[in-house]
């Protein structure tokens, strides 16, 4: 059988034919077509075997018995906010509590004024606070009217500048003037009053978180507003000085949380006439902890005040994410100086706690606010509650996956209604930004306790 | 066998050998999915097409997990990693980036070992480097035995000194630690904040009641920071080879070549593409760049816009007003500028608000700015430690005026600073009669007496 067509037999002279070449181009073609076809198209061909797995390292948790009721309080967000702090007082004294919230990216502090059950006015109570990191409200001059004296980091972002101040907000009855308390110092991160030296004045304690370099500051009030500044430690990275009598003896002493790679809680115990011991009454190695807070709360109502530690802020990385180590301890006041550590909950990236009787159970629980859970997966919690059984017993519930980047909770009964409300502050400087939020609001609804 | 028979059957063995081949690239581990929604558009498309192209290529795998791990996405990097290290196993590139994933994610164990391995197959110069990540790891771990082991082995390595110095003091070898930081560190890396800081925290702790005034002066004006964590400084070159960072990097690189035109017309269009929290950093360089350029309206524009995503600054104020000026909405500026100076009075702010005042001809207000810009000028350039220049800033600032306390201050703290403790207590005498509350003058005073000091103050 002849397989070839005539026209491809050799020509005399040993030549191939024409028709030969022809078709000897065309077999070399349908040969190389596929190879060809396949190199081309498997080089761009995508990749569609199974999906590498991915392990996270977010934390999650079970919703609670009973679903919580969400609000805001204010305006919704509709750009990225940078709420630092959320404090719950009653400002006016009308039996209202209100609310106070700094606002670092619109360099402000806000009065939420509850002037009737859950109705709300918001007044802007100074402007010009450059990145306000923390209000504390006290009655700083002893005239009855409430004041609030903020703290200014400076920078919201971390920075070893001499940015920082410590500003009063002098309450006037209708106006609050303005007055600076201290300036000259790295960023300050925290302010809180009381008497340190048993002059009946109201001293301040200041933590310059600083950067690299930072320190602890007490300001002695000398009457007519006038304060005289005292070194107490030079330390890096204060962030809350949370003062109680923790040794019993009728003194205010000062607590601190120190981070920036020394991560450890520091007390010190005023003797006096000035003088504060130093005592390290809790540290960790881990230099990544990364500690976000310090609480005073006598949680278990022993009559001794114990310290909540939040741990988990990684601000300074490029990219924060969930750590193993990440969650909160409790400081338990076993007296004498004592302190003993009990890791009350694993939650990534948490930066702030706060304790309440959420469930109005008469059992202090306490509340975790999550900054860098692992945002990119969804259903990561931003909010959690840590139940407490009346044994120190906690049971964790996720209350929230969102707003996420929640930087500042509190607790505090808006609603007097025998049951604390959970509110928290959105500090969304990194993404993603999807799940904004500003000063939301949660609360156990009405019933019994479950 | 005809040829024609011989070329079908060719052919159908070539379809069977590529149906293989497909289906056996179908079968090759695919890149995680990647949700890239807070990523800008541009760094979207391009982890998009890192992770199509990635291929059987292990170079492409370990740029693909490097760009996932530079863009924070760390789990779905270590998986890529944990391919590319299947497909080299023995690139030290691949090894030592696992590693790091591996500690972002807290898998401290784990990234022991891929150090451990990464160091093995490294070159002298990053070995040291990697026994400092396992040491960390181990930190991390809260291990300060194995740690104070590992940073012991590279004492010459400046930031394990460091933490070798934080593990002696909290172990309760405080004086070892001391003298570590007295006498290995000032030869490896004098006046550097850190191990100064770490100094003055300790001695404050042990002993409260005496305040180490000298190093603490010292500490001010420390001006270098040593690098513990490489974090940023490892992850961000990588962020530089894609999306709109490393058109930046370009745009930078034109504008550091006098192409400022181009540069300009680039960075707006990045900008245009940015995401808020990158806009934050954009805007005032952006602005500034426009003012140069003659564009104030356009400068103006961008720093009105700034509010709305991102926190106005002293810096950016000051921006704002020139923008006004350049307008020649000179009244507008003004208030621009003192309120810069409201947020946080330095040198650039009170020196605009003196040119001003001094072209009104309006000279009191013209001779208090200049006199604070001075004084600022002066702080600053002590906290740099330029002890004359700061000192010849601080007194001509006195020459127009000598009431403001701060000034005398850092002229006290400028004197004391270079030795000439006479002229230091005059100048923080002369403080204290202006602010007789400034605890730092107070303090440094009775540190120049002879009596001993009695209460710890600033």
């Amino acid at each position: 059988m002849n397989t070839l067509p005539a026209s491809t037999e050799s020509q005399p002279g040993g030549k191939p034919p024409a028709g030969e070449v022809s078709r000897f181009v065309r077999a070399a073609v349908v040969l190389l077509i596929i190879p060809a076809a396949t190199f081309a198209v498997l080089r761009w061909f995508p990749l569609e075997g199974t999906p590498l797995a991915v392990t996270r390292g977010g934390s999650t948790f079970p919703p609670p018995p009973i679903p919580f009721e969400k609000s805001t309080i204010g305006p919704e967000p509709e750009t990225p906010d940078w709420i630092t702090n959320v404090v719950v007082h009653d400002l006016d004294r009308d039996g209202l509590p209100d609310v106070i919230a700094c606002d670092a990216r619109r360099n402000c502090v806000w009065w939420y004024r509850q002037t009737a059950a859950d109705v709300w006015e918001e007044f802007q109570l100074a402007d010009e606070i450059l990145a306000p990191a923390h209000a504390t409200v006290v009655d700083l001059d002893g005239d009855g009217l409430l004041d609030v004296i903020v703290s200014e980091l400076g920078s919201i972002w971390p920075d070893d500048g001499v940015l920082g101040r410590v500003t009063l907000l002098h309450n006037r009855g209708e106006t609050f003037q303005r007055r600076i308390l201290l300036d000259d110092v790295r960023r300050v991160c925290d302010v809180q009053a009381g008497d340190l030296n048993g002059d009946g004045l109201p001293d301040l304690v200041v933590a310059v978180f600083g950067y690299a370099r930072g320190e602890i500051l007490w300001l002695e009030n000398l009457g007519d507003l006038r304060f005289r500044d005292h070194l107490v430690v030079s330390a890096p990275g204060t962030i809350h000085v949370p003062l109680a009598d923790y040794n019993l003896d009728g003194r205010l002493d000062v607590a601190a949380v120190v981070s920036q790679d020394e991560e450890e809680v520091l007390c010190f115990e005023n003797q006096g006439d000035g003088k504060f011991l130093p005592r390290r009454i809790w540290f960790t190695h881990n230099f990544d902890l990364g500690s976000a807070g310090l609480v005073a709360a006598d949680l278990d109502q022993d009559g001794k005040m114990d310290l909540l530690l939040p741990v988990g802020d990684n601000l300074e990385d490029l990219h924060s994410y969930p750590q193993p180590y990440h969650g909160c301890f409790w400081l338990r006041n076993l007296g004498d100086w004592n302190f003993e550590a009990r890791r009350i909950a694993t939650f990534g990236g948490t930066y702030a706690a706060a304790a309440g009787d959420v469930d109005g159970d008469g059992h202090l629980d306490v509340v975790l606010a999550s900054m860098f859970n692992d945002w990119d997966a969804p259903g990561h919690a931003s909010v959690v509650w840590l139940r407490n059984d009346g044994e120190q017993n906690f049971q964790s519930f996720q209350i929230d996956d969102r707003p996420t980047h929640l930087v500042t909770i509190t607790c505090g009964d808006l609603g007097n209604r025998g049951r604390d409300d959970i509110l928290t502050g959105g500090l969304h400087l990194t993404g993603p930004f999807d799940r904004l939020g500003r000063l939301t609001r949660w609360r156990m609804p009405k019933g019994p306790s479950p | 066998m005809t040829a024609r028979r011989l070329l079908v059957m060719l052919v159908v063995l070539e379809a069977v050998a590529a149906a293989l081949l497909f289906g056996w690239r179908i079968r090759q581990p695919a890149p995680p999915a990647l949700d890239t929604s807070r990523l800008d558009t541009v760094s979207a498309e391009e982890l998009t097409k890192l992770r199509q192209e990635v291929g059987i290529d292990p170079e492409k795998w370990r740029a693909l997990s490097e760009a996932l791990m530079g863009y924070g996405y760390f789990p779905e990097s270590e998986a890529c990693y944990r391919r590319a290290l299947e497909l080299a196993p023995d690139s030290f590139e691949v090894r030592y980036g696992y590693a790091y994933c591996l500690q972002r994610l807290g898998k401290l164990l784990e990234s022991i070992d891929a150090f451990t391995a990464a160091r093995d197959r490294s070159a002298p110069a990053m070995q040291d480097t990697c026994t400092y990540h396992i040491g960390r790891c181990q930190l991390r771990l809260d291990d300060p035995q194995s740690a104070e082991t590992t940073f012991r082995s590279i004492l010459r390595f400046p930031p394990a000194a460091l933490h070798l110095s934080r593990i002696l003091i909290r172990t309760g070898r405080v004086n070892e630690a001391l003298t570590l930081l007295d006498e290995l560190l000032p030869s490896e890396f004098p006046d550097r904040v850190q191990p100064l800081q770490l100094k003055v925290s300790t001695q404050m702790f042990v002993d409260p009641s005496a305040v180490p005034t000298a190093e603490l002066g010292r500490l001010q004006r420390a001006v270098e920071s040593l690098t513990v964590s490489d974090h940023r400084e490892f992850l961000n070159p990588i962020r530089f080879q894609y999306g709109l960072s490393r058109r930046v990097y370009d745009a930078a690189a034109q504008q550091a070549q006098g192409r400022i035109e181009t540069a300009a017309a680039e960075y707006r269009e990045i900008f245009r593409l940015a995401l808020p929290s990158d806009r934050r950093q954009m805007a005032p360089m952006l602005a500034r760049l426009e003012l140069e350029l003659g564009r104030p309206e356009a400068a103006l524009a961008l720093l009105e816009d700034l509010p709305t995503y991102s926190a106005d600054t002293p810096e950016t104020l000051v921006l704002h007003g020139d923008a006004l000026d350049h307008l020649e909405r000179r009244d507008e500026a003004v208030q621009k500028w003192e309120q810069a100076v409201r947020l946080h009075p330095r040198l650039t702010q009170h020196g605009r608000l003196a040119e001003h005042f001094e072209q009104i001809g309006n000279a009191p207000l013209a001779e208090h700015h200049t006199a604070r810009a001075l004084t600022y000028a002066g702080i600053e350039a002590y906290r740099a430690n330029r002890l004359e220049s700061a000192e010849a800033a601080l007194e001509e600032s006195l020459v127009l005026d000598p009431e403001f306390p701060l000034t005398w201050f850092y002229l006290a703290e400028c004197r004391r600073a270079a030795g000439r403790l006479e002229q230091a207590r005059t100048a923080y005498q002369e403080c204290l009669k202006r602010n007789p509350d400034h605890d730092r003058a107070l303090s440094a005073l009775r540190s120049l007496s002879p009596e001993p000091q009695t209460e710890p103050s600033r």
